[in-house]
């Protein structure tokens, strides 16, 4: 009993491209998935789905959701999908060095903006999309950035076309998150699916987080031993605070609260019962805004006052750096094949999906003469004004938008409706295709870029939708890099 | 001019406090206009002073005061050397031309930071009503800003205490009375709307020597503008007083609105009850 | 260590013990009925009164019924007394400060969590409540076990530990002064009590191996309070308290005074127990004696409260 029976791929499969069906073949590198999963009725695969959600839960692994009150219904697992999406060893190698490539550039970048600035001077990058950028902290200017590097962490998503080519459809620089649901499917598909998971050649993990770990260690800005990492929580009421006791308790390092944190004549400290302990690097996963109340917005409880000032001082890293969010902005976006070109003198080896700067007439011309088949996305220039679907738009709406982007062409982009891949799911024992993408997490220091083999597939869990966001109801596979 | 001007900070708590952690822009600029000679920052309890210059290039001084103190006292003493206005406007570009160079997309990218809406200095849809209703143009950049300033003058009343340090510039339009805070940044939101470059200036501004002035509502810490106006450069204009600023006008920092250069802030733990007590003196000094 | 963290660690402790005390308690007391027989009613008040809150039931209940009862005291969560509070509270607190323990330890506790949250009442009378409470007792167990197993003995673990060992003697005190408050002439299954408390603490063994005869309410009075020997006497729990204060000594040197004034009392209650001579406690001085120590408890729980948590202190910009 093959799954095709069930369900009708070849009409999906022109539109878009199927991780596991070449029209009605099966792709060799999911060949054995495709038969163990088949093998199973529906009742197995509902047995192992449960088996799995109930380990989801009971290890934790949840988001929460706002809204105080009831001790119930607050906190809810991510849905997670028992049919692992693979990726062959060639691909990954593509994927790889595309990502290492895309993340040395975006620091050079960092790097040039908050010092010379030649890009911009060069003319390749107007001033003001940068200056006027809400995520361009004038508080980084000229500060030295440990190894040269502003972004530590960083996740790249990757998109398919209808042909399986990769695309970039966003950098996420600022603090971006995931990396436990990673680690955490893995352990699950080990635990209770062994015998599919031993029956391939997976890349493992696990040496990431001390990768990780070391990168962070490498950042401290004195030469130490043994360099005191915190990872700086919002608290146990943000919705991320699973990834965050995660990752503090992987690469054993602390986990602090900004109220736990006090700075004395331009350095750092944790406030222990024993006594004050100098932190080095600090790896937060608060936004800017909240970081520094004295720098930054003054009535934040979140973050530490001064701590903009110890680092300019060099008496601690900030991983990733304050205004980082300046290169992950729709409209820098665009910029970031230029940026390979003229940091690294190399040719960009991932695409970026195709892009329209409004500000740049032509582009705007073309894009105004077909809004119906565009998504218009608001960049971080001050003062936007949300959003158009174009197919999903009224012709009113889109006479409203065409006169929003004409006052500010600055403040929007356009890109083609996006396609994405789709794959199968198990969907209470039957089997349906959604659309998922590939977030790729990497990790930098001033030595090198290293990049988790595998990544965070996110599904959208909504027949036909494009919404893969975990806060939206989307869900996760295990992802896995075949090493032969 | 050689002016001499002590600025006394002063924070008494209910009960003592501690971290305290503090930033200060207290240091007159050095500039064509004026240059600082002399320059000394006391600060009780006894701190550790740490200084640098801020992308806009104000001196900023940093401290923290960690153990328990019931008083925190910031004395900031400088002498400043001003010159006078310079005739300088005659050498602004006619209307026409210089409409042309700050709006050419060169000079937009160039001065970027000075042209975009900001929290106080908002674009709200009263201010663009105002800015709408000024007119002027024709007589050029610097003729508008001129026009700018008097209308707001004109407009609004000075009012201490009518408004408070998070007033926005749609405020002053709404309540119809400020202070010098509120209309600088009306000013800075009307330049930016008609495209010319605007900042915010904080400093002292020197009126012991006047007559019929009320010195209970004269206070000597004082906010105005800078405008670029093709052909002269920066130029100050203070639309409180309806004034060019000339020698009596002491400029400690400027940046894009109020928050970038807050002359004195700092956070601590400890109890809410305190209160503040400012006084700032300015004297011509005897020999110039 | 964080004060806010020594906090969690601290009710983690003390909720964790406090579930099994009330797991053993109800095993015991729902198992116990009158030789003579009583009213059923009566019965379900008498373990109602156990560990809840009798005005707080008569509120919400017109009647004493087995099903109410068992929710009550086991699965109500707006009853701050109830089991599933205890160990919601355990959990919660664990939650906030995870990267502290072993993920192990917050996999047990959770899932624990999770499987007394979604049972219900009629599954309880369905399986027995033996088998439920065996079940709770178990599952605490399997915390308990693990974190002896892998925790490291830190700072942590003697936090930890002191907040178990403060809640265990608090709870032998009031379990005395539960049956204590027995009215002599209604003393009619005085024996039967007297067993039943020594057995739901686990003790019954112990006594008869020690070779003690006097199963009175004296005998068993003067056992839990003193007997050095049983992890469960208020002599024992003293001394394993101060014994973990003691061992946090070491990096504390602000905090020293406070910690070191928190062990002295500690050390105190302990050696006034360790004073204590059989003859001194009776059906007569029992009632003060157990006064005496829940001050005592009272007191060391301030102390610890003093030296470690967080005053609370706010951030003014």
């Amino acid at each position: 009993m093959g799954i095709t029976n069930k369900t009708p791929v070849p009409s999906l499969s022109s539109l878009y491209y199927n991780e596991m069906y070449d029209g009605s073949q099966v792709r060799p590198h999911y060949g054995k998935v495709h038969e163990s999963i088949s093998r199973m009725t529906p009742q197995e695969r509902v047995a192992r789905q449960t088996k799995m959600n109930g380990r989801l839960l009971e290890e934790g692994i949840t988001f929460t959701l706002s809204g105080a009150g009831q001790p119930e219904a607050l906190e809810r697992t991510i849905p997670f999908d028992l049919i692992p999406r693979i990726i062959p060893m060639e691909e990954w190698e593509t994927i790889e060095q595309g990502t290492k490539q895309r993340v040395r550039a975006l620091n050079a970048f960092l790097a040039d903006i908050y010092h010379e600035q030649c890009i911009l001077k060069d003319g390749l990058v107007p001033r003001r999309m940068v200056m006027g950028n809400r995520y361009f902290r004038t508080e980084m200017m000229r500060l030295a950035a440990p190894g040269g590097t502003y972004v530590t962490a960083s996740g790249i998503d990757l998109i398919r076309d209808e042909k399986g080519a990769y695309y970039v459809l966003e950098d996420n620089l600022r603090s971006p998150s995931g990396f436990s649901y990673v680690f955490k499917s893995r352990s699950i598909l080990t635990h209770d699916f062994p015998e599919l998971m031993f029956s391939h050649p997976v890349r493992g993990i696990d040496r990431f987080l001390q990768e990780f770990r070391s990168s962070l260690r490498n950042l401290s800005p004195v030469d130490k031993a043994e360099p005191v990492v915190a990872l700086l929580t919002p608290g146990s009421y943000n919705s991320a605070y699973f990834e965050h006791v995660f990752l503090a308790q992987q690469m054993g390092i602390e986990l602090v609260e900004g109220r736990d944190l006090v700075c004395k004549d331009h350095k750092i400290y944790i406030r222990s019962l024993s006594g004050l302990k100098q932190v080095d690097v600090l790896y937060r996963r608060i936004d800017d805004d909240y970081l520094d109340p004295l720098a930054f917005r003054p009535d934040s409880v979140l973050g530490v006052a001064g701590l903009m000032n110890a680092y300019r001082y060099g008496n601690i890293t900030i991983a990733n750096a304050p205004g980082t969010g300046v290169a992950d902005d729709k409209a820098i976006y665009t910029f970031v094949p230029e940026m390979i070109r003229y940091y690294l003198n190399e040719r960009p080896i991932l695409s970026n999906v195709p892009t329209y700067l409004m500000s740049r007439p032509d582009e705007r011309e073309h894009v105004l003469g077909r809004l119906e088949e565009m998504v218009v996305k608001e960049t971080s220039l001050s003062g936007g004004y949300g959003m158009l679907v174009g197919p999903a738009s009224t012709e009113r709406e889109r006479e409203l938008f065409a006169a929003k982007i004409r006052e500010n062409p600055d403040n929007y982009i356009a890109q083609p409706t996006i396609k994405l891949s789709t794959s199968p799911i198990n969907l209470d024992g039957r089997i349906a295709h959604r659309h998922i993408d590939l977030r790729v997490f990497a990790v930098a220091d001033g030595a090198s870029v290293r990049v988790l083999p595998g990544g965070l597939t996110r599904v959208a869990m909504q027949e036909g939708s494009l919404v893969v966001n975990s806060s939206q109801g989307g869900g996760v596979k295990d992802t896995w890099v075949l090493s032969r | 001019m050689r002016l001499e001007i002590c600025h006394v900070t002063k924070y008494r708590y209910d009960s003592p406090v501690t971290d305290s952690v503090n930033e200060i822009r207290l240091t007159p600029r050095t500039d064509e206009r004026q240059a600082c000679y002399q320059h000394r920052l006391v600060v009780e309890p006894n701190v550790q002073l740490q200084s640098y210059e801020d992308f806009f290039g104000n001196r900023v001084h940093s401290f923290t005061a960690n153990a328990p103190h019931s008083e925190l006292v910031i004395t900031a003493h400088s002498t400043v050397v001003t010159r006078d206005r310079d005739v300088l406007w005659k050498a602004a570009w006619g209307p026409e031309e210089s409409w042309h160079r700050v709006r050419s997309l060169e000079f937009v990218d160039a001065n970027a930071e000075y042209l975009l809406p900001t929290e106080y200095a908002s674009f709200h849809s009263s201010v663009e009503a105002y800015a709408a209703r000024i007119g002027g143009e024709e007589e050029g950049v610097f003729g508008f800003v001129r026009r700018a300033a008097n209308a707001i003058f004109g407009d609004f009343q000075y009012k201490p205490l009518s408004t408070g340090v998070h007033t926005k510039a749609e405020e002053l339009i709404e309540i119809g009375s400020g202070v010098c805070q509120d209309f600088a940044h009306l000013l800075i939101a009307v330049c930016r709307l008609k495209g010319v470059p605007a900042r915010y200036v904080s400093g002292y501004h020197f009126v012991g020597d006047l007559q019929g002035r009320d010195a209970d509502f004269e206070q000597a810490s004082h906010a105005w503008v800078e405008a670029y106006v093709p052909g002269v450069g920066w130029q100050g204009i203070d639309p409180t007083n309806d004034n060019l600023v000339d020698w009596r006008y002491v400029k400690l920092g400027h940046g894009r609105d109020y928050p970038d250069i807050v002359p004195v802030k700092g956070i601590y733990r400890g109890t809410s009850g305190q209160s503040l007590h400012v006084t700032v003196d300015v004297q011509l000094a005897e020999t110039g | 260590m964080l004060d806010r963290i020594a906090e969690c660690l601290f009710w983690i402790g003390r909720y964790t013990e406090r579930a099994e005390n009330h797991a053993r308690l109800l095993d015991v007391y729902y198992h116990l009925r009158e030789e003579d027989g009583e009213e059923a009613e009566a019965t379900w008040k008498r373990i109602a009164e156990a560990i809840g809150d009798c005005a707080l039931y008569e509120e919400r209940y017109d009647a004493y019924r087995e099903n109410d009862v068992l929710f009550f005291l086991t699965l109500d969560w707006t009853q701050p007394n109830s089991i599933l509070s205890c160990v919601t509270q355990a959990r919660n607190n664990l939650k906030k400060i995870r990267e502290q323990l072993p993920a192990e330890l917050w996999n047990l506790l959770n899932g624990f969590y999770l499987w007394l949250k979604n049972m219900r009442v009629e599954e309880i009378v369905q399986m027995s409540p033996h088998g439920f409470f065996q079940g709770l007792k178990e599952r605490l167990a399997a915390f308990q076990g693990t974190a002896v197993s892998i925790a490291l003995r830190d700072e942590s673990w003697h936090m930890l530990e002191s907040g178990r060992y403060l809640e265990r003697s608090e709870n032998v005190v009031r379990l005395l002064q539960s049956v204590g408050r027995i009215a002599p002439e209604q003393r009619k299954g005085a024996f039967a009590y007297t067993v039943a408390l020594l057995k739901s603490v686990g003790g019954y063994e112990a006594f008869r191996r020690l070779g003690q005869d006097d199963l009175t309410l004296e005998g068993v009075s003067r056992f839990l309070v003193l007997q050095e020997a049983f992890p469960r006497s208020a002599h024992f729990s003293l001394a394993a308290f101060e014994r973990h204060l003691k061992d946090m000594r070491r990096e504390s040197d602000k905090s020293g005074s406070a910690l070191e004034r928190t062990i002295r009392l500690a050390g105190k209650a302990r050696s006034e127990l360790g004073w204590l001579d059989r003859d001194d406690i009776t059906l007569d001085t029992l009632n003060s004696v157990l006064q005496q120590l829940l001050a005592t408890n009272r007191q060391l729980g301030e102390a610890v409260a003093g030296t470690f948590f967080s005053p609370g202190r706010e951030v003014t910009a």
